[in-house]
């Protein structure tokens, strides 16, 4: 099993790779998107909001199944690691699905005519949202670390039901959100002009929040074993 | 000019900019916050290490 120390040595190098590579990657996707696209026949310049408005959403349900993968690793093998992974997956998640909520109130106004709209998708993914948030308040408001990590197991678990709910409130439900355009085992139904920067920023994305998770976790690696002696010669020496 | 009606996008620049500006700084923050933490650390340590 990797030790803390290992984790922290080895990480280093791809925290520096990942965030490199994605953020090239997103300057590329966004760049394309935003000036090199035509704009969309229905939605006018306000679909270029797509360009980050998926991949957020995308990565904020990726990030709650991994916390949810992970808290499964906690309560069955106690695995330090899987904690760390979650107290840092859990603001980052936050954020990410702030950012697609905020990108998607802003993208409705123009399209819609509404900022906000009671359907289906935005209530889950705002349930979503709040879930990430429980899972930072429930780790503050017990002190004892272990019994922290275990709630917050349990609610990553419990509250991974949302996710197909997500998935499927397009067609489970009437709601102005479109079916999903990009499957994979169908024919995507935006055009390839859409689709590449989409997809460029989709997976930049992701290798970006990659490195920030290793980021975050490095971060807290260290402040749990500040005292230890591999730490203290880390800090001494760096 | 055509810089101009890049950045105005019809009539739609306003949504656009203001979601990649709150993106940017969203995914800069998230990035540099780790960052800042070490650094905050390895600062807080050489202090205590100075008084010690």
């Amino acid at each position: 099993m990797l030790s803390p120390e290992s984790f922290f040595r080895g990480a280093r190098i791809w925290v520096y790779s990942l965030y490199t590579i994605g953020i090239l990657g997103l300057i590329v996707g966004s760049v394309w998107g935003l000036f090199f696209v035509p704009p969309e026949k229905y939605q006018g310049d306000s679909f270029r909001i797509m360009f980050l408005h998926v991949p957020a959403a995308h990565l904020s349900q990726i990030v709650y199944v991994a916390s949810a993968v992970a808290g499964v690793v906690y309560i069955i093998w106690r695995t330090k690691m899987a904690d760390i992974f979650m107290a840092s997956a859990a603001p980052i998640g936050c954020i990410t699905t702030a950012l697609a909520l905020i990108s998607g109130i802003v993208w409705g106004k123009p399209t819609w005519g509404a900022w906000w709209v009671w359907d289906a998708r935005t209530i889950s993914v705002l349930i979503l949202f709040f879930l990430f948030f429980g899972q930072i308040a429930l780790r503050q408001a017990i002190s004892r670390p272990e019994r922290a990590a275990f709630a917050v197991s349990v609610l990553a678990i419990v509250g991974a039901i949302n996710i197909p709910i997500i998935k499927y409130s397009v067609e489970w439900f009437q709601t102005l959100h479109q079916p999903a355009s990009i499957t994979l085992t169908e024919e995507s139904a935006i055009s390839m002009v859409f689709l590449v920067p989409l997809l460029i920023n989709i997976a930049s994305l992701y290798v970006y929040i990659a490195g920030v998770v290793l980021a975050w976790m490095r971060s807290r690696v260290l402040l749990l074993h500040q005292h230890t002696s591999w730490a203290q010669t880390w800090l001494e020496n760096e | 000019m055509i810089v101009m009606e890049a950045l105005a996008m019809g009539d739609h620049g306003v949504y656009v900019w203001t979601v990649y500006f709150v993106g940017i700084a969203f995914l800069i923050g998230l990035g540099l916050y780790p960052l800042l933490s070490l650094k905050n650390l390895k600062s807080k340590f050489s202090r205590d290490k100075d008084v010690a």
